[in-house]
């Protein structure tokens, strides 16, 4: 496995080519070619080569640097040893030499060479356990299988008499499926992601595995993963290429001036003597002075621009990164910038688009409440709710402490054969047994601990724990309950997975008396489809759903079905069929799932709460003072969603709250235009947006669909006008993609262009990071995906309002100024060398010495600008985060755009005017001091030079805030070194 | 980690320019310039100078550069009566204008002569004295024409040294202006070299330093204190060599005193004046427009964009 980018050979010209595919590098190239291949050079021969060999050797250095430590790496992980059964022995291999269908023998604490498919562990039922967290920075155990076929397996002869043919789908990067099936002795069974240990992963409290590689090497899922993240380029940096675009052409307008210059001064000087060429001179050599032009005014374009950009930058990402205010110290989590690029753009954002679960709130579930029957069980009220309740100013029916029972009152009720005590019992074992969590440690109610996947089932698992019903033991096909101290046994025989679409899992269980059950739950809204009809307490149940929610709880709604044997049976076929087909599988298991999942009698239930984070309100509002519009992005209820927004400051009472609900593109489209005209009457009015999953389908259509209809484009563009015209906007039951989706509307479709930022902390999250302008990653529970494919990564929502108002305002002014003053400073000096034309009849005589020109750009006015763009700071960071509206001039690019660089270069050509005129005055007037011999061309040079550079370096420090010993240093040093 | 550097709490200095610092700094900006500049201007009074343009009165004159013999052009002046011009040592120079040294395609640029690129650049040349032989220049870069100028352009009967020492850079005619081994290695066969000039003369170095601008001086002699008396009448031999009709250049000889900045420069000095009354200008404009009618710091009403 190489993950080098580079090998020695191919090193040289992959560089360079790189390199050269910045327009910046091609044009310094051409200028030095021009320079050493022909005389028409004013500035001598190396005076561009040698810079950008300097600039291109130190982007070398680095790459080598960095590419040496991945040869490193390399080098450590190919040579690694692994043991391989061949012909019933152990051999040793190393890892580079691993091939496809090889039995490798893994043991406790190794990490897979390989993806590997599990054949036998050290188990009896072939289970074993994986810790995932080079993958997905998942910390809890993951469980897995073996084959079935041959998990009997006990050592190594029985392993390598093992003959089978695996059929799977080409190596892919889906880190969490794997469709295949394998033949061994004619029995062809399914081969799953539950039997695929990946590489990456670690053996955990397993002896040991027998597993045969399925990919090796490079077509191992995680380094299919582990390309590279997709450049994104900033605004700045697009801007900044047009921008030297410009300048470009105004240098060219300059040294066509300069050539016409020429042209005319030769030919008012024909009768000179002492020049007798100018008598005929031809239009090739009028022609070659413009190219002469082209040569001495090339620095109008600052070769030092990228340089000091991305210097600057990297101080700004140190600065990022070492930010206490955005350490979170309980997870011991520093914020960090996982890319210098986007730097400015952190301070130009227009939306923010943002999960909810684990991003605004903690994702730490607490099992709240149940609905049993016709009774809720457990009281208190969250945070949300009490937000809700002050909303409402106390007019909530009743007191929740009394309408509600208190939880221990269920337990009560078990023990007392309260009529309700089925029901209860049927609750908690569907709680206790219908789940995919892993207990670890001692069996006992205080020492174990559970490993869950979703933070939902952990929540359930315990709060079924704490009630009587102990989950203590698990193998690979049973789950053990201890219910009040008595150890029942249930067999797992299918279990229908949990995944955004399908909203629910289940699983079919033996029961200890031998009878087959399916214990469900899910969403309300695809449950309460799926109930049986003729059921009590379906009203109630929702109403209660509809109460906690409002709650801001997170519910679930549980349910059970006894199945006869013979339909198990025949559903099982079709259970397996699907299972192990190798096309479309999971939308086979999701039909098959369909099939058994109905006429479910009603069990219950459940409220889990998701605390807000610490800030989050404060966050918000801050936020939306600075004119940034946040979006809030939830696969959640409606109710769910808009308490959400109530408790995080989003939504406010006095808000005008607009609905766009489900229904077909005409009723969505009249009720936009509705809303639009009823906004024109109410002005003053804040509004705020809520839409769901269904009705932005419609809104989308035009979006997704390439011959969309103008209908639907008007349609799409509408609802974009009174969202812009909105506050806030709650999209509610939104899938993953439409997340990107909704992204990608706003980012392609509102204009001006707008910078998004999207914020989240899950796998789901992933989409809309990767499309939004700044990707960022909450930094905590929920898995590294998010982070890994982000930009900045936090822990902590609330920092985002330090990263975007102080960091990002900052460094949007800097990385400005950086570009701005680049190219203000080499505008000031190439002027003069071209209004020297005046005193030296157009011929492009150059001012100054060779060596002094190429110092300008790397020496004499390099330093300031570097420390200027790392640690200026206009505003206090205090003052930017009490004033947010200082950040809207970001958003209104009103610090880098043509006008200001129109400023800056009439400033930098007024300056020019100052240096070299009244100097060429005074020195026109003047009868020199001896000690300077004459008023030589040198003398006269090294004076402009000097006056330039000390203008410039003035410059940047009246342009400076934030004045430190740094700062000041950088500016004399460069200074200093150019009077040495 | 916790750093002063990486928590950006470095110690500095945030000036706000609030009106107050505004106009105290113009005005003493203002007031420190006008300073200097009576100063500057002081000192340029005191100067001594004395320039006299001799193109036209020695235009009868002219002879070619190597005309063997010569008719010399007397000019007459007298010496204003300032004590100065006894007391202090005189610099003499001569000036030209319109003469382009500085242009990019003139010779004058290879600034350095002996380099061994310059030899390519300057290989063949006409003799000018045979059209038909070819030579190699030597110091190269000097086609035939400005060293007319190099010909005395005066001689004075006797106050001036003929001797031109101390005129040029030391380090020049030190290091750089030396004259070859003729035989050495790397240089043009020995028949055609033609060394036309001596190059160790400081009247050459003095003209080899190309002039930045069209209008220039160069030094051609210092006279000692004491040698001069002022009010005397002294006369300037010259032999008009160099002719400067043909581009519009003028010919001027110029005697000038020194002082601690340097010759006489008056522009310096307005310079100095325009600015400094500029900056109190400025200053006082600021100042009415804070008395009529000023503006609060840190007003958030100003916060709200569009």
């Amino acid at each position: 496995v190489t993950t080098a980018k580079y090998t020695f050979y191919s090193f040289l010209f992959i560089n360079l080519y790189q390199q050269f595919s910045r327009f910046a590098n091609i044009y310094f190239l051409v200028i030095a070619a021009l320079q050493l291949l022909t005389p028409l050079s004013p500035t001598g021969r190396y005076s561009t080569a040698a810079p950008l060999a300097l600039v291109l050797a130190a982007n070398m250095v680095r790459e080598i640097w960095e590419d040496s430590k991945r040869h490193k790496d390399d080098y450590e992980v190919n040579n690694r040893v692994i043991e391989v059964i061949r012909g019933g022995r152990v051999v040793e291999e190393l890892w580079k030499n691993l091939k496809v269908g090889d039995i490798v023998w893994v043991k406790k604490g190794t990490e897979f060479p390989a993806d590997l498919v599990q054949l036998a562990s050290s188990d009896e039922s072939g289970g074993s356990y994986i810790d995932t967290c080079n993958l997905d920075g998942e910390t809890n155990l993951k469980i897995k299988s073996s084959l079935s076929l041959t998990q009997d397996a006990r050592n190594h002869s029985q392993i390598s008499k093992t003959r089978g043919l695996f059929e799977y789908e080409p190596p892919n990067k889906r880190l969490y499926t794997f469709v295949g099936k394998v033949t061994i002795d004619q029995q062809t069974i399914p081969v799953d992601n539950d039997v695929v240990l990946l590489r990456g992963a670690v053996l955990r409290n397993t002896k040991w595995i027998y597993g045969v590689v399925v990919y090796a090497g490079k077509q191992t899922k995680l380094l299919m993963n582990a390309r590279a993240a997709q450049l994104k380029m900033s605004n700045v940096e697009r801007l900044t290429n047009r921008i030297l675009a410009a300048v470009l052409l105004f240098e060219l307008i300059m040294c066509s001036l300069g050539c016409i210059g020429n042209a005319i001064w030769a030919k008012g000087n024909k009768t000179t003597w002492y020049m007798p060429y100018l008598e005929s001179q031809s239009t090739a050599e009028v022609l070659s002075s413009w190219i002469t032009y082209f040569i001495l005014l090339n620095n109008y374009l600052p070769i030092s621009l990228y340089v000091s950009m991305e210097l600057a930058k990297l101080g700004q990402k140190v600065l990022i990164d070492n930010d206490v205010e955005m350490y979170h110290a309980k997870s011991d989590t520093p914020a960090l910038a996982r890319t210098s690029n986007l730097n400015e753009e952190l301070g130009q954002i227009e939306y923010i688009f943002s999960d909810k679960t684990g991003t605004l709130t903690r994702n730490e579930m607490e099992f709240r409440k149940c609905f049993i029957v016709n009774t809720s069980y457990g009281f208190g009220t969250t945070e949300i709710g009490a937000s809700m309740a002050m909303r409402q100013k106390g007019e909530m029916k009743k007191d929740p402490a009394e309408a509600d029972a208190d939880a221990t009152i269920a337990q009560k009720r078990i023990e007392s054969n309260h009529p309700d005590s089925r029901a209860i019992r049927d609750f908690f074992r569907n709680l206790s047994v219908s789940h995919t969590v892993v207990p670890e440690g001692e069996p006992q109610p205080n020492k174990i601990k559970y490993q869950a996947e979703s933070p939902d089932e952990g929540a359930l698992v315990s709060a079924a724990k704490c009630l009587g019903f102990f989950y203590c033991e698990k193998t690979a096909k049973t789950h053990t309950v201890d219910v009040f101290g008595q150890r029942e046994t249930y067999e797992i025989l299918n279990v229908n997975k949990f995944n955004s679409t399908r909203k629910r899992m289940s699983c079919v269980v033996k029961t200890p008396e031998n009878r087959l059950m399916l214990y469900i739950k899910g969403a309300d809204n695809v449950m309460l489809d799926r109930l049986a009809p003729g059921q009590s307490y379906i009203h109630e149940t929702a109403d209660m759903l509809k109460s906690y929610a409002q709650e801001g709880l997170r519910t679930l709604v549980i349910g059970q079905r006894e199945i006869s044997e013979q339909e198990w049976r025949e559903w099982d076929k079709v259970f397996r069929h699907a299972a192990s087909s190798l096309v479309d599988r999971e939308d086979k298991l999701m039909d098959a799932a369909e099939m058994i999942e109905r006429d479910i009698t009603l069990v219950g239930a459940t409220a889990i709460e998701d605390k807000l984070q610490i800030g989050v309100p404060d966050a918000i509002s801050t936020l939306a003072m600075a004119g940034i519009k946040i979006w809030v992005l939830t696969g959640d209820k409606q109710e769910t969603a808009e308490n959400i927004g109530f408790a995080c400051n989003l939504i406010k009472e006095e808000m005008k709250r607009i609905y766009l609900l489900e229904g077909d593109t005409d009723t969505i489209k009249r009720s936009v235009i509705q809303e639009m005209e009823d906004m024109k009457k109410t002005p003053d009015k804040e509004h705020c947006l809520i839409v769901d999953g269904k009705a932005l389908l419609e809104i989308m259509r035009a979006q997704e669909e390439k011959d969309a209809s103008s209908d639907s484009l008007d349609l799409m563009l509408s609802f974009l006008d009174l969202a812009k015209k909105c506050k806030a906007v709650v999209a509610c039951r939104v899938s993953p993609d439409q997340k990107r989706q909704i992204v990608a509307m706003v980012k392609h479709n509102v204009k001006p262009y707008p910078m998004t930022l999207a914020i989240g902390d899950g796998a789901n999250d992933v989409p809309m990071i990767l499309e939004a302008s700044v990707g960022i990653g909450i930094s905590g529970n929920e898995g590294m995906q998010a982070v890994r494919s982000s930009d900045y990564a936090i822990a902590q929502f609330r920092f985002l309002k330090r990263l975007l108002l102080v960091h990002g305002r900052s460094n949007y002014k800097r990385v400005s100024v950086v570009v701005m003053y680049s190219l203000y400073k080499n505008c000031t000096l190439v002027s003069t060398l071209f209004a020297f034309g005046t005193y030296s009849g157009w011929t492009g005589t150059a001012l100054f010495d060779a060596l002094m020109l190429a110092g300008f750009n790397v020496g004499w006015a390099f330093f300031g600008v570097i420390i200027f763009g790392t640690i200026e700071n206009d505003v206090s960071p205090t003052a930017a985060i009490a004033y947010p509206q200082l950040y809207m001039s970001g958003q209104q690019q009103r610090d880098f755009n043509m006008r200001v660089l129109l400023r800056w270069f009439l400033t930098g050509i007024y300056h020019t005017v100052i240096c070299f005129f009244i100097a060429s005055a005074i020195f026109m007037n003047m009868t020199v001091k001896p000690t300077w011999a004459e008023d030589g061309h040198v003398v006269f040079g090294t004076i402009v030079q000097q006056s330039i550079i000390a203008v410039v370096n003035l410059k940047l420090l009246i342009e400076t805030n934030y004045l430190t010993n740094y700062s000041l240093f950088s500016y004399v040093l460069g200074w200093l070194l150019f009077v040495l | 980690m916790d750093t002063a550097f990486k928590q950006q709490r470095l110690r500095a200095w945030q000036p706000i320019l609030t009106p107050k610092w505004v106009i105290s700094s113009f005005f003493a900006v203002g007031v420190a310039f006008i300073g200097i500049a009576i100063g500057i201007l002081g000192a340029s009074n005191q100067v001594q100078e004395l320039s006299l343009q001799y193109d036209a009165k020695c235009e009868n004159h002219f002879m070619s550069w190597n005309a063997s013999s010569y008719s010399e052009c007397i000019l007459n002046f007298t010496l204003p009566s300032n004590d100065k011009w006894a007391t202090s040592e005189v610099y003499v120079y001569y000036e030209l204008s319109n003469f382009y040294q500085n242009h990019r395609q003139a010779p004058f640029l290879q600034l350095n002569p002996f380099d061994s690129d310059a030899f390519g650049f300057a290989d063949k040349f006409q003799d000018p004295q045979d059209a038909s032989k070819e030579l190699y220049m030597y110091p190269c870069g000097l086609v035939n024409g400005p060293c007319h100028l190099l010909q005395p352009l005066i001689t004075s009967r006797r106050p001036c040294p003929t001797n031109p020492s101390g005129i040029a850079w030391k380090s020049d005619v030190d290091k750089k202006y030396i004259a070859p081994i003729k035989d050495a290695s790397g240089l043009p066969n020995q028949g055609s070299f033609f060394c036309w000039h001596n190059v160790s003369d400081e009247d050459f170095i003095v003209w080899m330093r190309v002039a930045a601008l069209p209008r220039f001086k160069k030094l051609y002699r210092k006279i000692p204190a004491n040698k001069l008396k002022p009010g005397a009448t002294y006369s300037l031999i010259i032999q008009n060599r160099f002719p400067v009709k043909d581009f519009g250049g003028t010919k001027t000889f110029v005697l000038s005193t020194t002082s601690w900045i340097g010759g006489k420069n008056n522009f310096l000095g307005i310079a100095y004046i325009v600015v400094g009354i500029i900056c109190v200008a400025l200053a006082i404009i600021f100042l009415v427009k804070h008395l009529i009618s000023p503006r609060i710091l840190g007003d958030p009403r100003y916060l709200n964009w569009k």
